[in-house]
């Protein structure tokens, strides 16, 4: 066993000296996780909001003020063509095209329409089209009740001078801030709960980038693992240590366990860095979390192992880790939320041992999972290694 | 010019015969966008599956026993037209919702109290208020959001009603029919319901933006965008890979030996610039004329796809070769030049496409010659003409230029 420590040390040394290694297995991570995390912080930003007000009725601009007033969207009211510009420059998430007529199909109890204009598949149009038909749908609602409560109650005892039209113009002048005081104040309202939400809890942007980033990347440290085996592989390095009173088994266990212990320690400099500088509550359990760090550094480990038994050149190395670590990270839901792909992808994806350990580290993180609630990823991870390990030992050799 | 021919195609020859070049300049790209356009449906627009929802109807209708708000409310999560967005599954109880949300057999736990429809229909100067529980799993946002969103429009609806209920009682009271005051805002209140309430008044239509000239556009597919996306990161490393044999043929002293010809050195360099461009550019086409084959995309109109095909073609080469120019090692020159490419392609969108693009991380992109590419490949895919993509193509030309030209200065000082 100690010349297994003294190989997984030795090539620990080596990587410790490397330059390019600090590079990838520190610094680029923890530089996304920031990227990422403040890009999509999700509610810290109001969401640049076009509006072109092509009616000048009341009803639209009460729209453009309703829409001002939310939390939400912050709206800038612009001509046409620079409206459609700020979204095709990415300035804008949307603009917000009011028609002429707005007005007048509002006052009549008409269907309105609006057009949103925005990039297809943007995340930040949809979370403004929610915004805007909530907002909408409170304009039209106010004016409905109002419309209704004239309808029913208008004429009721009214004995004012003047024809039916000035009659019902006055009733709804005085119905609108009544029934807009009502929806002001709703008996029924929706209380949000998160499960498993530590209190005072404040969701964040890092609380998706910080695992997804540390997976992506400790899949990407294998590049300089793993070329290290093939250096060392293509120089003969393997085949005199043969010479030496090294067996073969010694050999590939120092590999692995090096590789272990690499992926552990960046493993610890980022969970580090995400509970102190991106207050990621990563320590919310540390037993479960410890649990899934080992089932991690498992996967990493033995994948880097076999990577570099199969393969014979720095080149194919590095495509085969940009390639393997964009794939998984793609499946396993480290760029986005599985929730969003459809459940061909998330049943392909959560064959990967790496979708479980993700899954395991958010519930960690937001809900509180402990040791019981991560033991499925443990298992898929353990069950993932011995195959790989296998795999790696049936293909080593200690010549290209 | 035939000595920078015949360098070019012997490099050119020599990456068709790389397997791992090959793989990383063709499959990866075309491998990946297919990955992530499965990922988000395969079809022309992004899609997510339905979000599971537990709904538990605490509600026993109002005190007549006649209405049951809660149970227009589960009606409304459980209608045909939300089928596609939300998979409602009745519960008996608050708990079993919450726990199914806790298990992960539901991301969304809707739970409508007792005495709902109570406060709902309650009179007075203070009414009782009720809150309709949204219990989500924090992890799954957009199912939590969309289910909010729902539950927000019905309970609109019931507000609206009592809106109605509240404008006609003050106007009766206002008119002096005090004593049918009640009386027609139960009317007003049912009529509104039965009219439709807000709900049936409001349509978005979403389009996407019209180009610079004016022209109206069409929809860019998803894996369109993913691919145009992922073409442009792996042409950085398809360029990479052709000039890194500089380094190569350098180290086994081919390169060397090539300098005590008569050849001049400018003469070889050249003949290794070209061989670069001219196989990124190839691969650019291949992959270009696969997406459309394999996947169907439209690229746009031939003007712009050409342009920007070239643009990229001199972007990727002129960064492959700086990169190239300042490393010492082949081994530096992959790891350094996938370090480069990966932080280019976060900021400038690679990764997340243009939809992701405002804001702040917009102008971002700008910083980078990719990210001025894909605004130009999602121009083009819209319909639009060279006209409209003259920046897109413009800036990134220059940032090659630049490129280039550092790379020649360093690459002279080298082999001086």
């Amino acid at each position: 066993m100690k010349r297994v420590w003294t190989l997984a040390a030795k090539d620990l040394l080596e990587t410790r000296r490397d330059r390019l290694a600090l590079l990838f297995t520190v610094v680029m991570p923890l530089a996304f996780t920031s990227f990422f995390g403040l890009m999509f912080a999700g509610g810290s930003d109001r969401l640049p909001l076009a509006v072109v007000r092509g009616d000048a009725g009341a009803p639209a601009r009460q729209l453009v003020t309703m829409l001002q007033r939310s939390g939400v969207l912050k709206v800038t009211v612009t001509e046409a063509d620079a409206a459609e510009k700020s979204v095709d420059d990415g300035r804008s998430a949307a603009a917000l095209l009011i028609p002429a007529g707005f007005s007048a199909e509002v006052a009549a109890g008409r269907p309105v329409q609006l057009t949103l204009v925005s990039t297809a598949g943007s995340s930040a149009a949809q979370t403004v089209q929610t915004e805007v038909s909530a907002v909408a749908g409170r304009l039209v609602a106010g004016e409905r009740a109002a419309q209704t409560a004239v309808a029913v109650a208008g004429s009721a005892g009214a004995t004012g001078q003047g024809g039916e039209q000035a009659l019902e113009d006055a009733s709804l002048l005085m119905a609108r801030p009544l029934a807009a005081e009502a929806l002001a104040h709703p008996v029924a309202t929706v209380k949000v709960v998160e499960a498993g939400a530590a209190a005072g809890q404040v969701p964040n942007g890092f609380v998706l980038s910080s695992p997804g980033m540390l997976i992506n990347f400790i899949m990407f440290s294998l590049l300089t693992a793993g070329t290290a085996l093939i250096v060392e592989r293509r120089n003969f390095t393997l085949l005199r240590l043969m010479t030496t009173r090294v067996r073969r088994w010694e050999l590939i266990a120092g590999k692995a366990v090096g590789m272990f212990i690499l992926t552990f320690a960046q493993q610890i400099i980022l969970i580090g860095a995400g509970q102190l500088l991106f207050a990621v509550d990563y320590l919310r359990d540390p037993a479960a979390l410890l649990l899934l760090m080992v089932a991690t550094s498992l996967v990493a480990s033995t994948l880097g192992l076999l990577l570099a038994a199969v393969l014979t050149s720095e080149q194919a190395m590095v495509a085969a880790t940009v390639i393997l670590s964009m794939s998984v990270s793609a499946l396993s839901g480290a760029w986005f939320p599985l929730e969003v792909a459809g459940p061909g992808f998330r049943f392909v994806g959560h064959l990967l041992p790496t979708a479980w350990i993700l899954d395991g580290l958010r519930g960690v993180i937001v809900r509180g999972f402990g040791v019981a609630e991560v033991l499925p990823a443990l298992g898929v991870a353990l069950a993932w290694s011995a195959a790989l390990f296998a795999l790696a030992v049936w293909r080593f050799r200690l010549t290209s | 010019m035939s000595r920078i021919v015949a360098i070019a195609v012997k490099d050119l020859r020599s990456t068709l015969r790389n397997v791992p070049a090959l793989v990383m300049m063709l499959l990866a790209p075309l491998a990946l966008a297919a990955l992530l356009g499965f990922a988000f449906g395969g079809g022309e627009s992004f899609s997510i599956s339905a979000t599971k929802v537990a709904v538990a109807n605490l509600d026993s209708g109002d005190l007549g026993g006649a209405e049951n708000a809660g149970t227009e409310v589960a009606g409304v999560l459980g209608s045909p037209g939300l089928a596609d967005v939300l998979e409602v599954r009745n519960v008996t109880d608050g708990a079993a919702a919450r726990r199914a949300v806790d298990d992960g057999d539901a991301a969304v736990a809707v739970v409508i109290p007792a005495g709902f429809s109570a406060a709902l229909f309650s009179t007075g100067a203070t009414p009782a208020k009720t809150a309709v529980e949204v219990y989500e799993n924090p992890t799954q946002e957009i199912g939590g959001g969309i289910t909010e969103s729902v539950v927000g429009r019905a309970l609109l609806g019931f507000g609206g009603a009592r809106a109605a209920a509240a404008a006609a009682y003050g106007l009766a009271t206002a008119n002096g029919a005090a004593a049918s005051a009640g009386e027609l805002a139960g009317l007003a209140a049912e009529k509104y319901m039965h009219d439709g309430g807000a709900a049936a008044g409001i349509d978005i239509t979403q389009r996407p933006p019209r180009l610079p000239g004016g022209e109206s556009t069409k929809d860019v597919g998803v894996t369109g965008v993913i691919l145009a996306g992922m073409m442009v990161f792996f042409m950085f490393f398809g360029a990479s890979n052709v000039a890194r044999t500089i380094l190569d043929e350098d180290r086994a002293g081919t390169l060397p030996r090539l300098f005590t010809t008569p050849m001049r050195r400018q003469t070889i360099l050249g003949g290794k610039f070209t061989s670069v461009f001219v196989t990124v550019t190839l691969q650019a086409v291949v992959l270009l004329v696969a997406g459309r084959l394999i996947f169907g995309i439209d690229w746009g109109r031939l003007d712009s796809v050409a342009a920007l095909t070239l643009a990229g073609a001199a972007v990727a080469s002129g960064l492959a070769l700086l990169v190239i120019s300042v490393v010492r090692t082949p081994g530096q020159a992959g790891a350094i030049g996938a370090g480069v490419y990966l932080v280019l392609a976060l900021v400038g969108g690679n990764f997340t496409g243009t939809a992701a693009s405002s804001g702040t991380y917009a102008d971002l992109q700008k910083l980078t010659p990719n990210g001025w590419l894909l605004q130009g490949w999602d121009a083009g895919m819209r319909g639009g003409g060279i006209g409209d993509i003259t920046r897109n193509v413009l800036v990134p030309l220059l940032f090659a230029a630049v490129f280039f030209v550092l790379a020649a200065l360093r690459f002279r000082r080298r082999y001086a």
